[in-house]
Formats: structure tokens, sequence, C-alpha cells
């Protein structure tokens, strides 16, 4: 595994979700999530620390990932994007993803065997003196940070972000800055130009999921809050949850006061940015390629439809599916999910929007034999986290047994180890079988047209 | 008691021991420089891909030519590699073309496949836009689109003065030798710095393959007939229709020498490839095939048109 160039973090849902869908289609296990040999070695000791130095302890592998002002302004983009191409193996594809990231999708390019170029990437940028409750400052602080992105690329829209509320642990650290590619870097373009012929089909992942903003320049915005436990409503303008939560982080206010927002824009994190979309029909078109696009607004909306889509795969390859691997945020193993013939179900945080995702799923299927839940620990009782009972709830709903796998209740959401421990839990869940014959571009689309409008999933020729 | 006497003077062991290591290093190295030269003129993915390679004797010559599998209509495209290089760099453009049109890649006798011995005498430009004529006698080939890089495009414009019959189009990527520095360690310079910008996918190891084919006479003597040769002397007598392509970061061929080249030619365009580096047709082929295609589709339809 190469370590990625400065100005990409590891520890962020699109490059994970990179590695694991790289290690898919080499047809290893995803077992190093945290993608540094050492830090899973040192984890196990990390969570036997008390609580505050393992929090301290988090958030200092985060800051390690993160780059200087300096460094920041020679930000090497095609950099970048050539570690992520040169994930994957080097090959001839029946298809491509491109663009929103999304854990439903990776499961989809998995069984499809194809690779998956993202849009977006994180960018964490070092700055000791932040508070995450401020936004004021954290906007103000994040201008020459922005500029220099700016600078950097004119084919990248910056995506400033701060959640106070999920990333607080991180942003006392580092400020987040989500890039957009507005253009195919040339990396991404050689990738798709030799990896496809024609006749094969481009698929582009959009996510429409917006967020309101503050736009700063034409390319570039500053989104306080995030998708996940909290509403739009309660990081704007407060409410009894919020009121509850800075009380209990010792601040003396009753809500956020973010700057007044003046954009709508897509969603810094799974959000799809459309100014991509011109160039890959006119490559598409060109290279005698199939261009889809799979739409939806809610991330979670893809994962029923993967869910049905990997039931019918097994079923036609003779295998009923009634184990259920619950995934969540960049916990997943794409790989070991397949050899133990279980139907994947993404959820994109521990919160209880994807808890409640969880259950409409569970209470419209039939029950699952075995159901083994991830659980990402971003260490903080966020508002709106849904707490073990809840996932205990849901786990409930097996016949043989549902579990927690990779994670301590009691220590969750704090048990960091669960990076490291996730994956060997998982693969000793069921026996490791070999996955059946790769689903085909014709009959993932039929999977699409099928489900599809029962969960707001479009799939649009092009 | 006696004491032990130290023998004095000059200790012979290190001297020794350096000379063993030297001997040791040129053996390896000789013996690595055969194997390079060993080194079978395809590569092995693009023999599996379909490429194939034959060779011809063309007059004093015998010349090793890569030839995409499929028969396709129109004019064929023909690849013509750079300074003591082969062919062998450009296999994945002749495959990435091949999908559309007829590619040849013959390596210029010498160099790659085409490789002689180093008692042959050191060819000109002139000889080796003749050599390339023959060829195409050979091959029964009245009339080709080129594609040529960095010194390929000298002997490209040779050719297209002598039997401008014989050309139809031209694409000239990274052409030398920029004219205002036209000295040697300015080259090499230059060289170097490119190179660094390719270091992530570094052509060096197919070069050492070519070098090592070639021989270092060979070397010196084709290089410094690249440094007599004037390409902007021969670019106002090119009638087919040409394209001057340059990624903007080669610094080998500067923006202004390929603006320059453009406003000498008769029928010149230009075409700068964001982020692309000297090396184009073997860092980023895929990227620089799709981006030269518009330009061959119009030479064939042109052609057509004439017939």
């Amino acid at each position: 595994m190469s370590k990625p160039p400065k100005g990409i973090a590891r520890f962020d849902s699109s490059a994970a979700m990179v590695m694991a869908l790289s290690n898919a289609l080499h047809q290893r296990p995803f077992d190093n999530a945290s993608q540094v040999s050492g830090v899973d070695r040192v984890l196990p000791a990390l969570s036997l620390l008390p609580e505050r130095m393992r929090e301290w302890g988090h958030a200092m592998g985060g800051m390690a990932e993160g780059i200087s002002l300096s460094q920041v302004q020679q930000l090497d983009i095609e950099g970048i994007a050539r570690w992520v191409a040169s994930q994957y193996p080097q090959q001839q594809y029946q298809a491509a993803f491109v663009g929103s990231t999304n854990g439903a999708m990776v499961h989809l390019a998995a069984a499809m065997g194809v690779p998956w170029l993202p849009q977006t990437f994180l960018c964490p940028v070092r700055s000791l003196r932040n508070d995450p409750d401020d936004a004021q400052k954290g906007l103000a602080d994040g201008k020459p940070i922005t500029d220099a992105l700016l600078a950097a690329s004119p084919h990248l829209a910056v995506h400033q972000m701060q959640d106070p509320n999920q990333d607080r642990l991180m942003l006392d650290q580092m400020s987040y800055f989500r890039l957009k590619h507005r253009k195919l870097p040339l990396e991404y373009n050689e990738f798709l130009l030799s990896a496809l012929p024609p006749g094969s089909t481009l698929i582009v992942n959009n996510c429409t999921q917006q967020w309101p903003v503050t736009r700063t320049s034409d390319r570039s915005f500053y989104q306080f809050g995030a998708l996940g436990g909290a509403t739009e409503q309660e990081y704007f303008n407060g409410g009894p949850r919020v009121i509850e939560f800075l009380a209990r982080h010792g601040i003396e206010q009753e809500q956020w006061t973010p700057p007044p927002t003046d954009a709508t824009v897509p969603e810094a994190e799974w959000g799809f940015d459309a100014h991509l979309m011109g160039e890959l029909k006119k490559l598409a078109n060109t290279q005698g390629w199939k261009l889809v696009e799979l739409r939806y607004e809610n991330p979670e909306a893809l994962s029923f439809v993967t869910a049905e889509i990997y039931r019918d795969w097994y079923l036609s390859a003779g295998v009923i599916g009634s184990r259920l691997v619950v995934d969540n945020f960049l916990l997943m193993d794409p790989w070991t999910t397949m050899q133990q013939h279980a139907i994947p179900f993404w959820l994109s945080f521990c919160t209880e929007p994807s808890a409640h995702a969880l259950q409409r799923y569970l209470d419209r299927q039939p029950p699952f034999r075995n159901i083994d839940l991830l659980l990402f620990s971003h260490g903080t009782e966020s508002i709106g986290m849904a707490p073990t009972e809840r996932w205990q709830q849901l786990l409930n709903y097996a016949i043989d047994e549902g579990a927690f796998v990779g994670v301590d209740p009691e220590r969750f959401p704090r048990d960091f180890n669960s990076l490291a421990r996730f994956d060997t839990e998982l693969q000793q869940r069921a026996p490791l079988l070999p996955p059946p014959a790769p689903l085909t571009t014709e009959k993932f689309l039929m999977g699409v047209q099928r489900y599809g409008h029962k969960f707001q999933v479009e799939c649009l020729p092009h | 008691m006696k004491r032990a006497t130290r023998r004095r003077g000059p200790n012979h062991r290190a001297l020794l021991l350096g000379m063993a290591a030297a001997v040791a290093g040129s053996a390896l190295l000789v013996k690595q420089w055969r194997k390079w030269q060993q080194t079978p003129p395809v590569g092995i993915h693009s023999h599996q891909a379909g490429l194939a390679g034959y060779y011809q004797q063309v007059g004093p010559w015998r010349i090793f030519t890569r030839a995409t599998p499929e028969t396709r209509p129109g004019l064929p495209v023909v690849l013509l590699h750079g300074l003591v290089l082969s062919g062998r760099a450009m296999e994945d453009l002749a495959l990435a073309l091949g999908w559309e049109y007829r590619v040849l890649v013959p390596d210029l006798p010498g160099f790659g496949g085409s490789a002689f011995p180093a008692s042959q005498p050191v060819l000109s430009v002139e000889q080796q836009a003749e050599a390339l004529w023959m060829w195409m006698q050979q091959n029964q080939l009245s009339r080709a689109i080129f594609v040529g890089t960095s010194f390929g495009c000298q002997v490209l414009a040779a050719l297209a003065v002598s039997h401008p019959e014989a050309v139809a189009g031209l694409v000239l990527q990274g052409p030398t030798v920029d004219r205002h520095n036209r000295t040697l360690p300015r080259q090499i310079w230059r060289d170097w710095r490119n190179r660094r910008r390719e270091a992530h996918r570094s052509p060096a190891a197919l070069s050492r393959i070519d070098y090592a084919k070639a021989g270092v006479w060979r070397i010196i003597g084709t290089v410094r007939a690249m440094m007599r040769d004037r390409i902007e002397q021969r670019l106002p007598h090119i009638k087919a229709p040409t394209l001057v392509v340059r990624g903007s970061y080669d610094v080998v061929t500067p923006a202004r020498w390929a603006a320059e080249m453009v406003a000498l030619l008769p029928r010149g365009e230009l075409m700068t490839l964001p982020q692309g580096t000297h090396t184009l047709h073997y860092v980023y082929p895929w990227s620089y095939g799709r981006a030269i295609r518009p330009f061959i589709a119009r030479v064939q339809k042109e052609q057509e048109n004439h017939e």
C-alpha cells in the first residue's frame, strides 16, 4: 500500500472508501482501515487509557494527517489523483464510477469488480488555536487557507466545513477543507481512458444532497454543520438539544452563531458538484462509452437499493442472503461481506436518523438470521447520536444472533480501537466462501431501475 | 624482549579493495548492459494486448516495426520515437490510437529493435529521414499520418520536406531543439528538470534498455546530429497540415519555442495539454491520444475528399 501524498486525509470517508474498494478489487480484506500499520498496534493500548487521554490520542492521530499553510500552497492535486487511481488494478473494466462518496456505491462497485474515482477529498489543515463553536472566527481564520487552495488549482471547489457537533474533537487542532474536482484531473482522465474500452459504462454517482452555506468566492464556500444527528434548524437557530449539548461542554452560550448563509450548494462531504458533468458527458461521447447517472438525495437512499441488488445477485448464484452486515461511515469491508454472502447496508454515521433508516429497512425485510453491526467511534456524545441501547434494539431483529462487531458498547463512542479491530472480528463472524461471479452492468442497471423508484434513486441514461 | 616492528609506508590494502570493487562493479554493469541489450523489443503487456512486431531488411538496415493487430480503413498512423529511444515507449499510444487506426511504430536504424554494431556509421537527420522513406516503400505505404516526439520531430520535418507526397499530416509533440537554447548543457539541464516532473511514471527504465541497444558512440554521435540540425529552417517548407503539441509542464519545449514553430509552419496549429510533460506519449499516452484524435480524423477526411 503506497503512502498517500500530503493533503489527503486517510481518516476521511473518501480516502478510506477508495482503499476499501481497492482491497476488494485486489481480492483482499480491508483489514487496515487506519491505513498506517503502526497505528493499528498502538490503538489497543490507547483504548486502555482514561477517557480524556483517549480523546487526546484520537485528536493527535488526526492532527498527524493535517498539513500547514505553506504545504497548502504546494498542494499536489495531480499527485493525489494519481495516488487514488494507482490503488486500483491496471486492467480494463466493464464500467467505472465517478463522483460522490458513498458506502453503498462502494459495495456495488465491489460486486461489479469496477473502480470508483471520488470527486471529493478532505484536506485537513493544522490550526492550533481553533474554537469549534466560534463560527465567525473559523470563517475568518480559514480565509488565507481557502485563498491558497483556490490558487493551487483553478479547477477545484473549496468547501470549508465546521461541524462543532460531530467533528469537535478534531476541530480543536484542525480546519477541514473538502475539495471537489470541477474538472477531471489529468491522472483521472488517463486512468479512465486506459481502463474503459469503447462500449463500457461510465456511472456518475450524483448525490444531490445540499446544505446552506456562506459563499466566499465563486469557487469557495463556508459550511457550518453537516449531515448527521443534528438538523439544519438546530445548527442555525439552536434548540433544546443544542442548549443541553453546549452546557455539557461548558460553553456559555445557548446556540451557535454561524455567519448568514447566502447560497445552497452540494453538501461538502457527500454532495456532487455538477460542474464535472459536462466534461464527463463529452468524454463518454468521444470514447463511445454509455453514460449513466445515478441520482439520489439522501446518501443512505442508495443503501436500500444496494441491499436489494445484492439479494438478487446472491439469489441468481443460488444463495439466500440471510446475513446482514451493517456498515458505519468508513467501517466497511466489501470483500469480506461478499465472501460471507452477506447483504451490506451502509449507514452514513452512528446517529438516530441512520438508525431510523436501518429500522425502516429491517421492518420491510424478511428477518435475517444474523446481523453484524459495525459502529464508528467519533469520540463525542454528539447531538442525535444513537446510543448503544438503540443499536441493540435493532440487533434484536435477528433470528439467531445480532452482534456488535469490533466495537465495545461500553466504550462507544470512544472505542477508537474499533478501527483496528473491526475487520478481524468481522472475518470471524462467518465462513469465507468464494463470492458469486461479478455483477454485470446490465444486472446492476436493471436492479436500480427495479428498486430505485421505491427509494428515490433514479437511474438516468445520457 | 623484541618489539614487533610495524611496516611503514602507504597502506595498499584499501587501494586493492577499491580496485577490486571497481572491477566487480564494472563486471556487473557489463552484465546488466548485455541483459538490457537482449530485452525483447515489444513489452509483454503490449504483446498480450495484440501488438505484433516484425523485422525487415530495408536497404542496408534491418528495421524493426510494431503494428496494431486490426486492419483499419484510411491512412495508417506512424509513430516515431525520440532521441536514442525506441518505439517501445510508444506502445500504449499505439494501442490507444489502434482502436480507430492502423498504427505502425518503426525503430529508426541504430536504435531499439533496429540496433546495429557500433562499427556502422552514425546517421544524420537527413539520412534517418531517407531510411524512413525507404521503410515506407518496403511496407507499401505511399502516404501516412506521422506522429513524432522530441527528436523524432526533426526526422519527420526532414521527411516532410524531402518527400512531401508521403506525409498527409504531422503531429509534432515536444519538438526539439529550441533554437534559443541550442547548447548541450542547457538541454541536459532541461531534460533533468523534465525527468523530475515525470518521476512518478519515469521512462528511465525503458531508456536504459534503449541506451544499451544503441551504444555509447551512437548516442554521442546522434546527440551531435540533433544539435546541428536546424528544424526551423525546414518548417516553412512543410506543406502538410501540422499540429504542434506541448504539455504545459514541458521544459524541454518551452511555450515560446512551440509558438514560434507554429508561426513558421504554413499550415501549423498549436495544442497545449494542461499539466502534460515532455514525454507525453509515455506518461499520459491515453490523454495524449485522445487530444490528437480530432486532428488525425480531420486529416483522414481531407485525404478521403482528395481521393
